[in-house]
């Protein structure tokens, strides 16, 4: 087992392995989005008290969602990166932040367009939106900071600390609607939620694209990031010879 | 006239500026993740093939 | 101990600390956290005075009235209530029976011996629950509740 992780970790089976799951992620990825666009935007019914503008949830919730989890990816590939030193979980952990960021903007601006509608404020300080907002300063944080060391080990030794510290931001999002009174509503996914069996499957397929995408975006941008590391090796002047662009 | 009522011939109505506002930024934003994502990979590989060919 | 064992322990150790810190933090910051007072927090006396502050609760059932441009209505967390008054554009889901955060300070009138508390209001926000479902389903469960 210790063995077949090692192998794994390896730079150059690692490069070979997002290289095979890219275009498998791919086409997943393009075919569930279409199929969540389509259950999202026509399939499901309104809604009783938003009518038509409830539709903006099969965005907002997925990436709200995403954006956590990532950041506990980062957090966690940093921390194995400071224990066991393997280079590739640094690597996985140093290109999740751009993705992380990503989905926090698309959380946060959503929320934004859907609250101006029915709340009547684009923008309001709750405990729910504030630490999201920090999520996003911290992605931030993490990406300056791991981009201000020439040395890519040192870069990711120090980065990993600050999003390990900053792990405590997840718990705070989550029951920040439950802890305090806030004016974003309680939890969509679980107990309470969506009602409807179309509004379900609409929000979980959505939900199931968003994760492709994620792991489509890393496998690409962890082979930038391993030829860049790598530049020194044998393997790599092959591979880049080798590629026809 | 506002935006709000500008956008309203949409699908979904008066709703429909936020709806498709929301869903435009948001494929905007995938889209810029991707096409940096491809840009770069693009790019490191092009500068490495120069590096290369000189070195040889 | 190897090296590894040694990191291993720090960042047990860095994860432990963290989250520790935040628990005291949250404990010791908690009540500024808090985004609105519920109508029993303003009658209890625990809603800051001569300062603005949100108040949070449902839209009491048959309190609105309507005079131009000036509305009152009550606030409640089904155990205390409190008069609202707002002059301005209702948010488009502000109904009877749904939840609202209105800021503002909160004027204590006297006529008499009876005192009233009245919410002046500088902004009325609403808010929404976590249910989502069509029209059909929420008169099928309205139906069923009244049964």
């Amino acid at each position: 087992m210790w063995k077949w992780i090692q192998r794994q970790a390896s730079p150059k089976v690692f490069f070979e392995t997002c290289s095979r799951l890219t275009p498998w992620f791919f086409w997943p990825f393009i075919s569930l989005l279409l199929i969540g666009l389509y259950w999202s935007l026509v399939i499901s019914p309104a809604d009783y008290q938003q009518g038509d503008g409830y539709r903006i949830i099969f965005i907002h919730v997925p990436s709200a969602i995403l954006s956590m989890m990532i950041y506990a990816i980062m957090a966690i590939a940093g921390g194995i990166g400071l224990i066991w030193q393997i280079k590739m979980a640094e690597v996985v952990a140093k290109v999740s932040a751009p993705i992380g960021a990503g989905f926090t903007i698309i959380a946060l601006a959503t929320g934004a367009i859907w609250g101006k509608p029915m709340w009547g404020a684009w923008w309001v300080w709750d405990a729910r939106l504030t630490s999201e907002l920090i999520l996003l300063f911290l992605y931030l944080a993490y990406m300056s900071l791991n981009s201000a060391f020439d040395n890519p080990r040192t870069a990711a030794k120090s980065s990993s600390i600050l999003a390990i510290v900053g792990l405590i931001n997840l718990p705070i999002i989550h029951y920040s609607v439950k802890w305090w009174n806030t004016l974003h509503q309680g939890y969509s996914v679980g107990t309470g939620g969506l009602k409807d069996p179309d509004m379900q499957i609409a929000l979980g397929i959505m939900f199931l694209a968003s994760i492709f995408l994620y792991v489509l975006l890393v496998s690409i941008k962890a082979r930038t990031e391993v030829l860049i590391r790598e530049q020194n090796s044998r393997w790599v002047k092959e591979e880049v010879v080798g590629v026809e662009l | 006239m506002t935006m709000v009522e500008y956008f309203s011939f949409l699908p979904y109505g008066k709703y429909a500026f936020y709806v498709w506002l929301a869903y435009g930024v948001s494929a905007i934003t995938v889209i810029a993740l991707f096409i940096n994502a491809k840009r770069n990979h693009t790019r490191t590989v092009l500068s490495l093939k120069n590096k290369f060919s000189i070195n040889q | 101990m190897t090296k590894r064992q040694n990191r291993m322990i720090l960042v047990g150790l860095l994860v432990s600390g963290v989250f520790l810190a935040g628990y005291l933090g949250i404990k010791a910051f908690s009540e500024n956290l808090l985004y609105f007072y519920t109508p029993s927090d303003i009658v209890d006396g625990k809603a800051p005075a001569n300062k603005s502050f949100r108040v949070g609760g449902l839209v009491e059932t048959d309190s609105l009235v309507r005079e131009g441009m000036l509305v009152t209505f009550m606030v409640t967390d089904n155990i205390k209530s409190i008069k609202v008054t707002y002059e301005g554009i209702l948010p488009d889901l502000f109904r009877e029976g749904q939840g609202v955060v209105a800021s503002g300070t909160v004027l204590n009138k006297c006529v008499g011996l009876t005192c009233t508390n009245t919410f002046i209001a500088s902004e009325v926000l609403a808010k929404h629950d976590e249910n989502y479902m069509p029209p059909e389903v929420a008169a099928a469960l309205e139906a069923s509740s009244q049964e």
